[in-house]
């Protein structure tokens, strides 16, 4: 079993099974490059705590067959369907949920990519524009007569 | 780290995953910040959807935001009618005073920007489209895709032909005229006067659903448009497709456009003729053929290809086939699938099959083994049409199939075993329909161990999520079964909606 280390933004090393980090477009492409690596690969955006919760991701999901090429299409959109054990792993704080986002984004791992913003997006979902502000520390900078005029040209959305 | 400092991309990824119908959400999200408004917007009016209710516009309130001239990029009109209503007083609903409100959303559709508009539906089943409304879309010429139902009677023809059309925003193209018709004929369907095909160049998806075959002058018309529109996808529905009145197959040039072709209830001619006339096979990638007569004979040519090298169906990836009819060259339908190499999705739902059939349509189905993601099988016996089932042992192959995540079959069991049909499975497998015999699943607390022994396929299969079992001979028992993974894996049944 090949493995390969990979060297966190805080300048951690962590030693990870080559099949399991190769879930990462961006990491399987450099070795797919540079062939056989000694030293520990960098990954400068992501820091050791986050780089430790994305590889415990890629490991549970090693097996997944990968994903197709055009699987952008707007049905795996529609899904908010969460697995169980995705929607466990994704009981994080907010600060750590959008680290792991932006890494999956970084490192290119469609998959986790998409997990990260359905669980943003689930938590978006049935919410007043008040709770989305408080939920997401979000500044209301409308002025009173602006926010009047959205409420009333999305009338027709409310409540349908 | 907050949800706004997130890059713009990333934000536009996680608004990917609200549904541009859930218009609350996305409403709500516009009115939170500049930013967040911004974001939202051009989702939430992105798809205008108007609901044609007794022939009028059932909502109106929808078309008064003056989002949609900004945002809009898709028109999509849905039936709210309720059952028994009359469709003519839709089209009667289209004059000047626009009671009915089509005129309000032709000013709408009219006034949105130029070259965003790529997308009109018009899916009312009881509902004629209303002409200004459609109109007014093509008159944007940035339409793509066009989906249209065709009116609901030939009487109704006469009732929208005396109507005085309303006054249009938007430039109405010139009507298509056709020397077939007689000045006594009734005039073609408001749709067909629309498609002028040299103001339609940038349409590539066309789909008429309900045509009517015994509408001579209707078809003339439609397919002398058709034929110049340089279409990539096209799907005819005959209105009557299940009652086998057949409608001719219309005449087309074989373009290298066309890759996707559907039709519903057409009489396909000889197929040298069929190749030459109405499509180019080498470059089709999705073949649907529903209640189609002769379509078998057609297959069968094109699994020898011109030359007899089987190379005009090598690109086809999509294929789905369905009638109740005797298909007399069953064996020219499974050479065919034999010659691709490339499918990725089948559906059969064919009689005159016979057990020797069975076992050589998974033989052809192995040469696209590399490719098949989603395959769906239902085979009956020839003139009695009963259903037919597999024995397990006969799918053995299936489990070499690296990509296959839908599988559909008839399954043959003498007692409940499905635990026989785990080792046939691909390993990436998510949603299994298993279809059984009516008397096996109606025996007493079948369900209860139906359940039981898919919580050991689920564990065989850790991709699996959903079970569909059904009853394949009276389609009287049906359980949707969800595979739950959590720290063990079990299995619970979906509640069905009401159809």
């Amino acid at each position: 079993m090949s493995e390969i280390k990979l060297l966190s933004s805080d300048q951690a090393t962590i030693t990870v099974e080559k099949s399991v980090a190769e879930r990462s477009i961006l990491i399987k492409n450099m070795l797919e490059d540079v062939g056989e690596v000694t030293e520990a690969i960098p990954i400068p955006n992501v820091n050791e705590n986050v780089l430790k919760k994305v590889i415990e991701w890629c490991e549970h999901h090693k097996g997944d067959p990968p994903a197709q090429a055009d699987d952008d299409s707007d049905s795996r959109k529609k899904s908010s369907d969460i697995d169980e054990w995705d929607q466990k792993f994704m009981q994080v704080d907010q600060e750590m949920l959008f680290e792991i986002i932006l890494a999956a984004n970084y490192l290119d791992i469609k998959p986790l990519l998409d997990v990260g913003c359905k669980t943003v997006a689930n938590m978006i979902k049935g919410k007043s524009p008040e709770e989305i502000r408080k939920t997401f520390n979000i500044q209301n900078d409308f002025t009173p007569e602006e926010e009047e005029q959205i409420r009333r040209e999305n009338e027709w959305a409310e409540d349908r | 780290m907050q949800l706004l400092d997130l890059p713009l991309l990333v934000l536009e990824e996680i608004l990917s995953h609200v549904p541009y119908d859930d218009s609350t959400t996305l409403s709500n999200l516009a009115r939170t910040s500049r930013s967040l408004y911004h974001l939202s917007v051009p989702r939430l009016y992105h798809t205008l959807q108007v609901v044609a209710s007794g022939g009028k516009v059932g909502n109106r309130e929808v078309l008064r935001s003056p989002g949609w001239r900004w945002w809009g990029r898709k028109v999509v009109v849905t039936d709210g009618e309720e059952e028994g209503q009359n469709a003519v007083v839709a089209t009667e609903g289209e004059n000047g005073d626009d009671d009915d409100g089509w005129a309000e959303v032709a000013e709408v559709v009219g006034g949105m920007e130029v070259g965003r508009l790529r997308d009109f539906k018009f899916i009312s089943r009881k509902c004629a489209p209303a002409q200004t409304a459609l109109s007014a879309a093509l008159s944007k010429h940035s339409l793509r895709t066009l989906k249209l139902t065709m009116r609901p009677s030939s009487s109704s023809a006469t009732n929208t032909a005396t109507a005085t059309p309303a006054p249009v925003p938007a430039p109405v193209p010139a009507p298509v005229t056709d020397p077939a018709l007689t000045p006594a004929a009734p005039p073609p369907d408001p749709i067909l006067t629309c498609l002028t095909p040299t103001q339609h160049l940038t349409l590539q998806k066309l789909s008429i659903n309900h045509i009517d075959p015994d509408d001579e002058p209707e078809l003339i018309s439609m397919y002398t448009t058709l034929k110049l529109l340089p279409l990539t996808s096209l799907s005819l529905k005959s209105r009557a497709f299940t009652d086998l009145d057949y409608v001719p197959l219309p005449e087309l040039h074989p373009s290298t456009h066309l890759r996707s072709i559907k039709l519903y209830g057409f009489d396909i001619p000889p197929p040298e003729y069929c190749a030459e006339t109405f499509f180019n096979p080498a470059y089709l990638r999705k073949l649907v053929l529903w209640e189609c007569r002769g379509f078998d004979t057609l297959l069968s040519y094109l699994s020898k290809g011109q030359s007899g090298s089987g190379t005009h169906s090598r690109q086809l990836e999509e294929l789905s086939l369905y009638t109740w009819e005797d298909v007399p060259d069953i064996e020219g339908v499974i050479a065919f699938i034999s010659s691709c190499q490339r499918l990725k999705s089948v559906l059969l739902n064919l009689s005159s099959f016979t057990e020797a059939h069975m076992k050589s349509l998974i033989r052809a189905l192995e040469n696209s083994k590399g490719s098949l993601e989603y395959l769906t099988v239902q085979v009956r016996e020839p003139v009695t049409t009963r259903a037919m089932y597999y024995r397990p042992e006969w799918l053995s192959a299936f489990k070499g199939f690296v990509k296959m995540e839908w599988l559909g079959m008839n399954y043959e069991m003498k007692g409940l075993k499905l635990s026989n049909i785990t080792p046939t499975l691909p390993s990436c497998l998510k949603t299994l329909d298993i279809r059984l015999r009516g008397e096996l699943l109606a025996k007493p607390k079948t369900k209860a161990k139906v359940i039981t022994q898919t919580r050991g396929i689920g564990r065989a299969r850790r991709l699996l999520r959903d079970v569909l079992i059904n009853d394949g001979d009276y389609f009287e028992t049906s359980w949707d079964l969800k595979v739950k993974r959590g720290e063990k894996v079990s299995v619970e049944e979906v509640e069905q909606s009401e159809p």
